[in-house]
């Protein structure tokens, strides 16, 4: 037992010797796979911010240069929009979060961090196939899965090198329990490129849409709302249920409280797709299954919520002292909102009314960019010190981030569900045609929705900034361990573990 | 409903710090794979869409 952890000398800071396109340090994949996936975070959201200004001043596009033009045609703006944002920041940074996480629980070392680094560089590579193919107008035009072959390849083949590493660390795991964290990670990393799989019908015709009709709308709802309800909902859960007692420093409320909302949400969550589509043409029995099972994911959430709540409950005073609890926090809370307001949304009288609406993409963003992202940065605020051996350069920077974040969320949360109520409240009068009724009346609106944006942009530019000083800056003084009493570093000066 | 469970047992990862269970070529060839596999799908892509 003469290895020891040594402060900075683990994911941060490469040692000379070191291969550096497939190290073998411990949470090197982790920490690579966090800090890349930030960058994708920041062009996701401003082709977000640029949406935004578009639908406040569309006579903007008068000044946009030609050449820049076909670029920023609406129609890919969107499609980028949500491919970056959702699958090269989100899920990357909970792939982050689970090659850290899943170790620790297993107590093994991950798999293969060489397998964790095949992993991080073909998903950055297929963001930048992703954006390059997009921005050409290289498109399969199905909401969430537009993205063509060539992204779907390196996408899914990153996906599947993190899910071996994941299931191979919890196969060799020394800790015969499995936490529930374990039990929402593996859900998620199972289901996820089975669901894409399908989603995508890659085995059917890679080239182009692969279903047709009613069974393409099917499908794609299968697709579009289980890469959220059983790949960023398992996973964020099973960052927070990591991350709030490590933090807080006490155990959870309840485990079985924990099984409980994690076996119902298995239960519960997969034929709810169906919801996207009430009114249209697909079954009506379908319709009404996935209402019914939407009004039962209370059951999941609620279980998920109250446990969470209730583990923080003793330790709130920590929510003033450390940012990544205030950020879990925040993500729980959306999480609970944005699942309240899902159920409901999915009833027929109320969908009837807001589908179609700017309510609906309000409703996602409340549960990818407020919800799970804040959870994901909480795991990054919670790591990335302990991958490095030494704190985040500035907490007060760390605040501000939170601060401006969640300033941000709600100013845009607000302002873009209303422009949608107010959109089917015209279409509901009728007689008014496209413009009148759903551009013009939701301009005045969709300006705090651009500030709004703007506000996250700003939050993000700098926790990437406060990111980059904690990673330049020379590492403290070395206070090792030995291996074998006790978990790893301590940086100085932040919450040991 | 008070049961507890701890979220990280006290202890520590491999002694072996350094050793994974894949060797460098065994990941390059993956990813050399894959790349691969992509580019030719992009190939294909560009010829059945935009030729004539």
């Amino acid at each position: 037992m003469t290895e020891r952890w040594v402060v900075g000398g683990r994911g941060g800071a490469a040692s000379g010797a070191e291969n550096w396109v497939f190290p073998t340090r411990p949470d090197s994949g982790a920490y690579r796979m966090f800090i890349t996936s930030g960058w994708w975070m920041l062009l996701g959201i401003l082709y977000g911010v640029l949406m935004a200004v578009y639908l406040a001043y569309p006579q903007i596009w008068a000044i946009v240069p030609l050449w820049l033009q076909r670029f920023l045609v609406w129609s890919k703006m969107r499609e980028l929009h949500v491919q970056l944002v959702l699958w090269h920041w989100l899920s990357m940074s909970m792939v982050a979060g689970a090659f850290f996480v899943v170790p620790r629980l297993a107590r093994r070392r991950l798999y293969s961090e060489r397998l964790a680094h095949a992993s991080v560089w073909l998903w950055n590579l297929s963001g930048f196939t992703t954006w390059i193919t997009l921005s050409l107008g290289m498109s399969r035009g199905r909401e969430y899965a537009e993205t063509i072959l060539p992204a779907d390849i390196l996408l899914v083949s990153a996906l599947l090198c993190a899910t071996v590493n994941i299931v191979a660390t919890v196969v060799r795991r020394r800790e015969r329990q499995l936490y529930v964290s374990l039990w929402y990670i593996l859900a998620s990393v199972v289901f996820l490129p089975v669901v894409v799989i399908i989603g995508k019908g890659l085995w059917l015709n890679p080239a182009a849409n692969p279903y047709v009709g009613v069974y393409d709308n099917v499908v794609n709802w299968f697709f579009g709302h289980n890469i959220l309800g059983m790949w960023y909902t398992p996973a964020g859960l099973g960052l927070a249920y990591y991350l709030i007692p490590k933090i807080t420093k006490r155990p959870i409320y309840s485990h079985w409280l924990s099984l409980i909302g994690f076996w119902s949400l298995m239960f519960v969550y997969p034929p709810v797709g169906g919801h996207h589509s009430v009114t249209s043409a697909i079954p009506y029995w379908l319709q009404t299954e996935a209402i019914t099972f939407s009004i039962l994911l209370f059951i999941p959430v609620f279980a998920a919520v109250w446990n969470l709540y209730k583990s923080i409950q003793p330790n709130t005073q920590v929510l003033a002292q450390d940012p990544a609890l205030a950020f879990v926090t925040l993500g729980v809370t959306s999480y609970l909102l944005t699942s309240v307001q899902g159920s409901l949304m999915a009833l027929r009288t109320l969908n009837i009314y807001e589908h179609f609406s700017q309510f609906v993409p309000g409703h996602a963003m409340l549960a990818m960019g407020s919800g799970f992202t804040a959870i994901t940065l909480a795991a990054g605020y919670y790591f990335v010190p302990r991958t490095l051996g030494r704190p985040f350069h500035s907490k007060a920077l760390a605040w501000w981030h939170f601060a401006l974040f969640t300033g941000g969320w709600i100013l845009l949360l607000l302002f873009l569900q209303t422009a949608g109520l107010v959109q089917a409240s015209a279409w509901r009068v009728g007689g008014q045609d496209w413009m009148a009724s759903t551009v013009w009346p939701t301009e005045p609106l969709m300006w705090p929705v651009a500030f709004g944006g703007l506000l996250i942009l700003v939050s993000h530019v700098i926790f990437m900034y406060n990111l980059y000083r904690t990673i330049t800056e020379p590492a403290p003084a070395v206070r090792t361990r030995p291996v074998g009493r006790a978990a790893a570093v301590e940086p100085a000066g932040t919450a040991g573990d | 409903m008070t049961e507890n469970s701890n979220p990280e047992p006290p202890a520590a990862l491999d002694a072996e710090l350094y050793r994974d269970s894949m060797s460098t070529w065994g990941a390059a060839l993956l990813t050399l794979v894959v790349i691969v596999a992509a580019a030719f799908a992009l190939y294909e892509y560009v010829v059945y869409q935009y030729l004539p």
